[in-house]
Order: C-alpha cells, then sequence, then structure tokens
C-alpha cells in the first residue's frame, strides 16, 4: 500500500456517508503501540472483552464486547503498521463492517493511531456471512476500493 | 445486541447503500431545496436520462427517504428525511465505541511497566 500523508485519509471509503473515522496521538513509538495490534493478547487489552483472533491475512474468529459478540475476519496485515478486519454480529450478518487501523509515525517517541469503521453496503461490497468465505470465494480485495 | 439495535443498524444499512452513490446524494440535495420534484423536471439539471433519474428515486423510496405520489401522468417526489435518524444513531454509537477503545489503547500504553 502506498504511504499517505498524515492529513490524507488512509482509504478513500471513508469520504462515504456512514464511515466513522477517529485519530488518536499515542505517547509511544509505532513499534510500541503495534503490540496492542498484534495479537489476541495485545487486542483483548483495549478493542473487546474476549478477542480470539490470529492477526493474519485470511484468519477467522470472534470480537466479544459486553453481550455482544462479532465475527471476524483479518483482511489486510502490513506488519508494524497497519491491519484491516471485516466484522459482523450474527444477528445481522449482511450487515458487515470494514475496519482498518493505521499507526502512523509521528517522531519524538509518538505514533498516531487512524480508525475507520465503514459498513460495507456503503462501498457497494457484498456483505460476509461465514458460509460465503471460503479459498474459492476469497472477497472483494481492499486495494480495489482505496 | 438488543434487538431495536440490529433493526436500525440494518435500517442504516440500508440508507448508507442508498445514499453511496453520488447522483443520489445530489437527488437529495436538489429535493432538500423544493417542495416536491418530478423525473422530467429534472431533465435538464442533471447529465442523465428520465429513466435513469427514476431509478435512482426508486432506490431512494426503497430507503425510505423519498415518498413518491402520483400527479396526473407524473410521479411527484418528496424527500423523506426521517430515516437518516437511523444512519446518524449508528455514526454516534460506532463513534462512541471507538472513543471507549481508544480510551482504553491509551490506558493501557500510559500504564508504568
Amino acid at each position: 500500500m502506498p504511504e499517505h500523508p498524515a492529513d490524507e485519509p488512509a482509504l478513500a471509503t471513508e469520504l462515504a456517508p456512514g464511515a466513522v473515522r477517529r485519530e488518536r496521538e499515542l505517547p509511544v513509538p509505532a513499534e510500541e503501540a503495534w503490540t496492542l495490534l498484534q495479537d489476541a493478547d495485545g487486542l483483548s487489552r483495549w478493542l473487546a472483552d474476549d478477542v480470539d483472533l490470529t492477526v493474519a491475512p485470511g484468519e477467522q474468529g470472534t470480537v466479544r464486547d459486553g453481550e455482544v459478540e462479532r465475527s471476524v475476519v483479518v483482511e489486510e496485515v502490513d506488519e508494524g503498521r497497519h491491519v484491516a478486519l471485516r466484522w459482523w454480529t450474527s444477528d445481522a450478518p449482511g450487515d458487515a463492517a470494514l475496519v482498518d487501523l493505521t499507526l502512523e509515525e509521528l517522531g519524538n517517541r509518538r505514533s498516531r493511531l487512524v480508525v475507520t469503521e465503514v459498513p460495507l453496503r456503503v462501498i457497494g461490497m457484498p456483505s460476509a456471512v461465514p458460509a460465503s468465505w471460503s479459498a474459492d470465494a476469497p472477497g472483494p480485495q481492499l486495494l480495489a476500493c482505496a | 445486541m438488543r434487538l431495536a439495535d440490529a433493526d436500525r443498524d440494518a435500517r442504516a444499512g440500508l440508507i448508507f447503500s442508498a445514499l453511496a452513490d453520488p447522483t443520489r446524494r445530489q437527488l437529495v440535495r436538489l429535493m432538500g431545496e423544493r417542495p416536491a420534484i418530478t423525473a422530467s423536471s429534472l431533465v435538464g439539471e442533471l447529465p442523465m436520462t428520465r429513466q435513469a433519474i427514476t431509478k435512482h428515486l426508486a432506490g431512494l423510496a426503497e430507503a425510505g427517504l423519498v415518498r413518491s405520489t402520483r400527479a396526473g401522468r407524473e410521479t411527484q417526489y418528496t424527500l423523506t428525511p426521517e430515516p437518516l435518524a437511523d444512519a446518524m444513531a449508528w455514526m454516534v454509537s460506532a463513534g462512541a465505541r471507538w472513543d471507549d477503545r481508544l480510551d482504553r489503547l491509551e490506558r493501557e500504553l500510559t500504564k508504568p511497566a
């Protein structure tokens, strides 16, 4: 994926209606922040109450937040800076959302995490349901909409 | 997730889907400026055929964003923006969930080792 200047969105999709975007400056370098994104142990410290997921492209798992459990598929991993997930709840499998987590190095031992969550319907992708997810039908590629 | 939330999220999905198309967003803007429109009244304003405009208006009607009424040989379309509240509610709650997660992330990173 090409580098994006800090003031430019990492994904063009966030300009779509319905996209949620958040930025947070972190008091550690990106390398250190990555330890909380790189695996289930790290993610379960902040993303949700329980995270059962291997952070590698194509892996499937679950993320539980209180009573809400989401199925998750890892779409993309760019070691040390970027993870893209697709998730959906079992009661609304047609409303999957794409979650993009991107770390930016700010220098001076600081970094920034940029988060976007966008419902897949917005960007014209078919939503994922577990049955449709297979090696034969790997789903849409992120780059196609970037 | 409560059932009411799931319903609301499903409706929000429909609305986002309808508004994903720039022509439909333009139609919503135009309708916001006028009490009602017909497909033929927009032919000169938009670079597309009446049939194409009618199709987009039907898509908006399906999402509940537009009400259609017959007026003689024409169909009149009126903006019904109430369903946008579902879409806004999704964005607000999804945004709040991320604020909470990012607060936790920041706390984890500032914890003394």
